[in-house]
């Protein structure tokens, strides 16, 4: 393992763009409708906690990534296959945020380029990036982190400045408490703040891990509180009509601003969050899983795993649905329920549960894999 | 040879590096500014007509002389298709049109009369659909006419015709209150909500009807075909049902809070002929409803401010007590428009200023039980309305001059 490389502030700019990332556009918890926001504001205090579990592990395992402290803490016959088990989660992850953003750019504008061409772009860059580390990786992420607020807060001020805020179609503010509920979990909770499991694969990468820990629960409540701000913009400007029947609401929004006929047709800020989000949340997951393979795998040289498993996501997201509407079904109904939750949730848990109960019976001797 | 294959990768990220998989010239588009929907012919069911800007005649008409225009043709051009659906249109245009039609600039959408009452319910679904559509299309029902006849219009001072209407319908929600702009996204909110019905202005063509798509037409200073804004047309179930004029619809866009100016014109003491007018540039109005014993009670607090525009009687203003009578007059007209505005749409049973959607928003409890059947539930709800007009400013003289007769 190298040493540790990512500065706090570093380490909050990863998790914030990747808890952006591609929630603020496609439009998070709109089954609540104008609820939505709240639906997210309480499945970030299940993220937060999540993130708390996360780190009490780390805690114990300071050297370790998940697929290395699962193996010490459940044994290498379980732990190992446990260990694939999560390189192939991460990896299907990616390349669903991948389709995500590739259904959306040749929606909304590149309509004649062939998926595949897209992905490969992102995957290509993405994979120069890793060919150069972590340090590397998170550097690129906070020069990207910097242009990516500024697009997000020009955006809302152009938003604010057109006049186009009704806090009227908010109303009335907690409608139906079992519909948010039932959005927050296990939709939002597990989609984007459970997601933050793949850091658990770079916290050993963190330079100074105790202020690093402190900075993420920081950068998860920030990153909420926009999530929640910018899908209460997409209620108060379209309505919940219109948020929740578009498949990329955040641009419906911005198709809006006009002000004065002089400043308008904005969306290209639209596009470039789009894509510096969902890149870095992709460049993430693939990050997780190269580390995980060369973990699981003994492989020194985590350069020759990149281009095997960049390929995998090319594919893997032209494959993964043939439509978006079946893209969205699988993603709203099918993963939050059988993939997130065991894996974001219930593992992690039982991990520390099971290493808390070998600490009490004084067997810490870990065996090292 | 490994450098030989070092330097063919580096020349093939090139090919990666134009970015041009999906480029479009801007001389491959017809930039559509305004679409036109009218009833179709011949068993389809829309004729919609395509303004499109004759960007070589935009160019070079060397700036307002009008001259260059002549030779190079008009601003706009006309393409008409029918179809049973929006989009069918927009491809069959495309066996009259050279280029592809370009919706990202579209400004307005014009609704044939006929179209609107036979109802727009779905019409908006390709509008919202498409990758270029805007929220902010402006969307206006054409009165007793075919909306093609207004695509084909050629504008004065605007060149663009639909930027001429466009630009005609912001001046007068500013100063006269009668009519007000409603875009795509307000109508598909209201058409999709169930407290509440859109409402549409209309627009006309009067004058000489042949004349309006002839270059000639602006050449005059005094147009044989012009463009009117005329009425606001009510919805119900995503039919028009009726239509709303002058001070009924002001009463509209006072309980919406849409207004942004407009004149009241009083009469004075004992003569009918002289009047007092009053120009109002200051608007709130406060809305509540609540249910009692399953009837409505929807009440109105409208606070409006102003200033003396107009007087041709000899009014003492320099008496507070003459402003304050004023004021009370005010009140009493604006009340009266408001009033009528409810008493229409309750007639007709449509929900034109979304209580229905204010009931849902304050006490969504009630809602629940009321949705279904909301139309009755509004036809016989009772209306309060407190009207306060403040009347701040009398212009540049106080007195009139006096009549020494």
């Amino acid at each position: 393992m190298e040493s540790a490389k990512i500065t706090p502030m570093q380490w909050f700019c990863l998790i914030f763009l990747f808890e952006l990332g591609s929630s603020i556009v496609v439009g998070l918890g709109l089954e609540a409708k104008q609820d939505a926001w709240i639906a997210i504001l309480l499945a970030m205090i299940g993220g937060l906690i999540l993130y708390g579990v996360f780190g009490s592990l780390h805690r114990h395992y300071p050297d370790l990534t998940l697929t290395g402290y699962i193996r010490c803490i459940l044994g290498n016959i379980l732990g190992w296959p446990l260990g694939l088990v999560y390189i192939v989660y991460f990896i299907y992850i990616g390349s669903r945020v991948l389709r995500d953003i590739s259904t959306l750019l040749t929606t909304a504008w590149l309509d004649r380029t062939p998926l595949v061409v897209i992905h490969m772009m992102l995957i290509l860059s993405m994979a120069y990036i890793l060919y150069h580390g972590p340090k590397v990786l998170a550097k690129t992420n906070q020069i990207y982190f910097y242009v990516y607020v500024f697009s997000l807060l020009l955006s809302i001020a152009l938003i604010v400045a057109s006049g186009l805020i009704r806090l009227d179609f908010l109303l009335p503010v907690g409608e139906d408490w079992g519909l948010i509920l039932s959005t927050a979990y296990p939709m939002v909770y597990t989609f984007p703040f459970g997601e933050t499991i793949v850091f658990t694969m770079m916290l050993p990468y963190l330079k100074n891990p105790r202020s690093g820990l402190k900075i993420g629960w920081l950068a998860i409540i920030i990153s909420g509180l926009f999530i929640s701000l910018l899908s209460a913009i997409d209620i108060s400007v379209t309505g919940a009509h219109i948020a929740s029947r578009s498949p990329f609401p955040l641009m419906s929004t911005m198709t809006k601003v006009n002000i004065k006929d002089f400043i308008q047709r904005v969306d290209m800020l639209t596009i470039m969050i789009l894509v510096i989000g969902g890149f870095f949340k992709i460049v993430i997951f693939y990050f997780a899983a190269v580390l995980g393979t060369a973990d699981l795998f003994r492989i020194k040289d985590r350069g020759r795993l990149l281009l095997p498993i960049g390929i995998i996501f090319v594919f893997l997201a032209m494959m993964i649905s043939s439509s978006l509407s079946e893209h969205l079904k699988q993603g709203l109904e099918i993963v939050p329920r059988y993939l997130h939750l065991p894996l974001q949730t219930g593992i992690p848990l039982l991990l520390l549960g099971v290493s808390w109960i070998k600490r009490r019976m004084g067997r810490s001797q870990h065996p090292r894999p | 040879m490994s450098k030989i294959l070092h330097w063919l990768c580096i020349a093939s990220i090139l090919f990666l590096l134009t970015g041009c998989w999906n480029y479009r010239e801007l001389d491959d588009w017809s930039v559509v500014t305004a679409m036109g929907v009218d009833k179709g012919e011949k068993g389809k069911r829309y004729r919609v007509s395509y303004q499109v800007v004759n960007s070589g005649s935009l160019a070079g008409g060397g700036g307002q002389s009008g001259r260059g225009t002549g030779t190079r043709g008009t601003p706009t051009v006309t393409y008409s298709s029918t179809g049973d659906n929006l989009y069918e249109t927009i491809v069959n245009t495309n066996l009259k049109a050279p280029r592809k039609l370009f919706f990202a600039h579209q400004r307005l959408l014009l609704i044939g009369e006929s179209v609107a009452r036979e109802g727009i319910e779905h019409l908006l679904d390709r509008l919202e659909r498409d990758e270029h559509g805007r929220l902010n299309i402006i969307v206006m029902v054409v009165r007793d006419g075919q909306a093609e006849s207004l695509i084909n219009f050629l504008s004065p001072l605007e060149r663009i015709s639909a930027y001429s209407l466009s630009e005609t319908l912001k001046v007068a929600e500013q100063f006269t209150g009668m009519n007000w702009v409603t875009d795509l996204s307000e109508v598909i909110n209201d058409l999709s909500s169930k407290g509440k019905e859109p409402l549409v202005s209309g627009v006309k063509l009067i004058g000489d009807q042949q004349m309006g798509d002839q270059q000639t037409n602006i050449q005059e200073s005094r147009l044989s075909a012009r463009t009117e804004l005329n009425g606001v047309a009510m919805f119900k179930k995503g039919k028009l049902v009726r239509w709303l004029e002058g001070e009924r619809a002001r009463g509209v866009a006072f309980i919406l809070n849409r207004l942004q100016g407009t004149l009241l014109t009083l009469g004075c003491d004992g003569s009918e002929k002289e009047t007092v007018g009053i120009y109002l540039n200051r608007f709130t109005t406060k809305r509540s409803i609540r249910v009692r014993k399953n009837k409505p009670v929807i009440r109105i607090d409208v606070n409006s401010e102003g200033s003396i525009g107009e007087m041709d009687c000899p009014l003492n203003l320099e008496d507070p007590r003459q402003i304050e009578r004023l004021q009370q007059k005010s009140n009493q007209k604006i009340k009266k428009d408001i009033r009528e505005a409810i008493k229409t749409a309750q007639k007709s049973k449509s929900d034109i200023f979304g209580f229905g959607e204010l009931l849902h928003q304050q006490d969504p409890q009630t809602w629940r039980s009321l949705k279904k059947d909301w139309p009755r539930h509004f036809a016989k709800a009772r209306i309060e309305i407190k009207v306060h007009t403040f009347i701040r400013l009398t212009g540049m003289r106080i007195n009139t001059y006096p009549n020494p007769r």
